[in-house]
């Protein structure tokens, strides 16, 4: 017991040891109002908690945040060392004093704790990266160094001559090697030294690599971030980087993989899937899917771009589930099943999907092939697709169900109908498939149902107000006076139902737009894209759309990542209270973007009339 | 205050030299918070059965460098007090002797000023240990928070204030909008006491 109070995120996520440590390592501190708590001079050796009392975050002249009660103070400084914002007493305030050491002690220890804490960090860094007006410097990785692919570190001796370095690193495939001196330097001699003394100065091939390599060098800590690695690389123009951990170093970091670490990760995950022969190979890539998602939320890459690729790589699992359970029910065909056409509805055809989500997918089958003899294969799709972690459409919108796996004019009847006579689950299944792409199998199939929808339904204005009129059904949780407005309802004890009230009055409105102007398009921000340059959305709204809808998802899959238990009810709820400061903000003013976009069409539909 | 004279004197009668360290110049801008719980209220009768105390060191409040002792009482628990501070004899069984827990307390505080609410009597329950072992009391310069309080309460009204000053603890918490840790364990109170020594020094010097 202690004066520390650990019910405030991160810190509730210690164990009682933990909280035994911290309580025992930690100070108080009081600061008389205009004091400054650190400032960029000085290095940044503590975490500062607040008790009570106000710190503004200063970058010169630049408020970029005000931490209250619970914030945590002075947290740049513990990622770069150097460079920290001033953080001044706003009003008298008291605060705990964390050493570094027991932070980073603490995220090591704390996997949940240190989760958390990148997090916040991330959105720090992107707030400073902004207040700076460096846009691209918000995509910034918050993974640590030692996750990366290292290179093991080759070490020689300064004697060693230049062809014996250059035949050591055509055998390990290096790049580069550590040359030990012997005054206990370590220097870096990289291929373009080799070439710089071999053919630019013609020095003999038996010169010691000891005269050659850069000695300067610059080392990263293992447990230092990705981000700082990359600073170091570009402030000092190089494209590798020792590696130390305890004085020691473990290995080489190389930019080029410091730049695919993301990317790279994805790639194997792809690879795999293309690889697999069997249903245990594919359902064992699909496994791997899930460390990835996780890892991308944390990574600060922008979400659009995380949502697009968890989204391909979905649909290539798909594509070749379907391509190895049809090979045999299809065999008529010589390039796979081309007689019919494997599509996805929903976020994954809109190619918005930040997990697993439920299975939206349909099959067109050609006129003349009778859909009957597909029966077996769809089962077995929707059975392996379950067996993958993707829970089942609770509205049967799968191709295990014959009114969603049926031939051309079958789904051009339902079409019809759905526009014709207007009704809600017509309205939800023309939504659906409005945001279908092909999977596998004969793209055209699909390309003309919609574009046949899309013709009949240009210019029908009765229709496209009634299609858009859901937007208004559910209230976006935003008051008067730009609050935020707290649920009390349901079990979850209170929550914002930012999917309902913010994500979706966005996603369903530029569909109805995309409707209206005929844009085949199914994902979201291409949607907003073309809108925009066909003059259907100013330019300006157009951004902050794309913007909102972003923090949206963002904050979505936070709190998804944060409560583990999918599905529950509440699930799409946001907790106002586990939001730190720039979510709170973040949410806010996309919430306003949401309500502007909603009287804009209200009005444009002339929905208010009903 | 003790006058220099005092301070020769006990220095003569100290007994035991390792403690000659009380009479040391204490470290700038250091001094050490300290509090009790006891048996009961009596100075004379009553035992301690927690001792804690903690630095500061400027604005900083040393809580990783706490003293937060259990002592074994020579006598049985107040009823009363145990409602107060929740420590039952059971609690307190395994504690340290007396005599041990202020030898400790005496190696940290050193030659520090003492701070405390109340204090005296803090001060006078440690003194009947130090007294026949050592034959000294403690000769530490002593700030009282309720006199610091009062001292800024009464600012600028040269003794022409008559009314009286609320000196309760909470009181002063409250009037100084300082955040309130669970009363009535001895180490949150020399925290407690920290830092109104640290607000009113910061008041009363602007």
């Amino acid at each position: 017991m202690g004066p520390f109070d650990f019910s405030v995120p991160p810190f509730d996520r210690l164990t009682e040891t933990e909280r035994d440590l911290l309580q025992n390592a930690a100070d108080i501190a009081y600061f008389k109002a205009g004091e400054r708590l650190t400032d960029p001079e000085r290095p940044g050796d503590v975490l500062y908690v607040v008790m009570k009392g106000l710190v503004a975050e200063r970058d010169g002249t630049d408020l970029l945040a005000v931490q209250g009660a619970g914030d945590c103070v002075g947290a740049m400084a513990l990622v770069h060392g150097t460079r920290q914002p001033t953080c001044e007493a706003q009003e008298e305030t008291i605060v705990h004093v964390l050493p570094r050491q027991l932070v980073l002690d603490l995220c090591r220890a704390n996997p949940a704790f240190e989760r958390f804490f990148a997090a916040s960090l991330g959105d720090r860094l992107a707030a400073h990266a902004q207040a700076q007006q460096v846009r691209g410097m918000a995509g910034f990785m918050v993974a640590k160094v030692y996750e990366a692919y290292l290179h093991p570190p080759l070490r020689v001796p300064a004697a060693m001559t230049l062809r014996e370095a250059a035949l050591l690193m055509k055998e390990h495939h290096a790049t580069s090697l550590l040359v030990d001196a012997p005054d206990g330097r370590v220097g870096v001699l990289s291929g373009s030294d080799l070439r710089e003394a071999a053919f630019v100065r013609e020095w003999p091939i038996t010169t010691p690599v000891g005269e050659c390599a850069t000695f300067e060098t610059v080392f990263i800590e293992a447990d230092d971030f990705l981000f700082s690695a990359q600073v170091l690389m570009t402030r000092h123009g190089i494209r590798r980087l020792p590696v130390r951990r305890e004085g020691q170093v473990t290995g080489v970091l190389e930019m080029i993989d410091l730049l695919g670490y993301m990317s790279s990760h994805a790639h194997l995950v792809a690879q795999r899937i293309d690889r697999a022969t069997t249903l245990e190979d594919l359902a064992a890539a699909a496994r791997a899917l899930d460390p990835l998602l996780q890892g991308m939320s944390g990574s600060g890459v922008r979400l659009r771009d995380v949502a697009r690729l968890v989204s391909d790589l979905s649909r290539k699992l798909q594509s070749k589930l379907f391509h190895l359970l049809a090979a045999d029910a299809l065999c008529a065909s010589e390039n796979g099943p081309g007689g019919c056409c494997l599509v996805v509805m929903g976020s994954e055809g809109r190619g918005e999907q930040l997990a697993k989500t439920d299975q939206d997918n349909a099959l067109i089958v050609r006129e003349g092939t009778d859909p009957e003899r597909l029966r077996a294969v769809c089962q077995r799709f929707t059975e392996a697709m379950l067996g993958f972690g993707y829970p089942p459409c609770p509205g049967g919108m799968m191709v295990s169900n014959p009114a969603w796996a049926k031939s051309e004019s079958a789904f051009r009847d339902d079409l019809l109908s759905w526009t014709t006579t207007p009704s809600e689950t017509g309205f939800l299944n023309l939504a659906a498939f409005l945001d279908a792409e092909p999977v596998a199998g004969d793209a055209d199939l699909l390309a003309r149902l919609k574009n046949g929808v899309l013709e009949r339904l240009r210019g029908n204005d009765a229709f496209l107000s009634l299609f858009a009129r859901p937007i208004l059904t559910f209230d976006t949780p935003i008051g008067f006076f730009h609050q935020l407005l707290v649920s009390r309802k349901g079990g979850a004890g209170g929550g914002l139902d930012i999917k309902k009230g913010g994500i979706f009055p966005i996603v369903h409105g530029v569909r109805a737009l995309a409707l209206e102007h005929g844009v085949a398009e199914s994902n979201t921000f291409d949607r907003i894209d073309i809108l925009r340059d066909r003059g259907a959305l100013e330019p300006a709204v157009a951004a902050d759309l794309s913007e909102a809808l972003q923090a949206l998802m963002g904050l979505r899959l936070a709190q998804r990542l944060g409560r583990p238990e999918a599905g529950a009810p509440g699930e799409a709820l946001v907790r106002a209270e586990t939001l730190t400061k720039t979510q709170h903000d973040a949410l806010r003013d996309a919430l306003l973007v949401v309500k502007r976009f909603k009287a804009l069409l209200a009005h444009h539909f002339h929905l208010s009339a009903f | 205050m003790k006058t220099r004279l005092g301070r020769a004197l006990a220095r003569r009668r100290l007994r035991d030299s390792a403690y000659a360290f009380l009479f040391d110049p204490p470290p700038d801008d250091e001094v050490v918070c300290v509090d009790c719980e006891t048996t009961g209220l009596n100075r004379r009768t009553d035992d301690i059965i927690t001792l804690a105390a903690v630095k500061v060191r400027g604005n900083r409040i040393l809580t990783s460098e706490k003293l937060d002792l259990v002592v074994k009482p020579g006598r049985p628990i107040d009823r009363a007090a145990v409602r107060v501070h929740h420590l039952r004899e059971t609690d307190v069984a395994r504690g340290l002797p007396p005599q041990e827990a202020v030898a400790r307390f005496l190696r940290f505080a050193g030659a520090r000023p003492l701070v405390g609410y109340y204090l005296e009597f803090d001060v006078a329950l440690i003194e009947r240990q130090t007294r026949p072992w050592l034959g000294i009391g403690l000769p530490n310069q002593r700030i009282e928070v309720s006199e610091l309080f009062y001292d800024w309460r009464t600012r600028g009204r040269d003794g022409l204030y008559t009314g009286n000053v609320d000196l309760r603890f909470a009181t002063i918490l409250g009037t100084l909008d300082l955040p309130r840790l669970p009363a009535h364990n001895a180490f949150h109170d020399t925290v407690m006491a920290g830092m109104i020594y640290l607000k009113l020094k910061a008041l009363l010097a602007s």
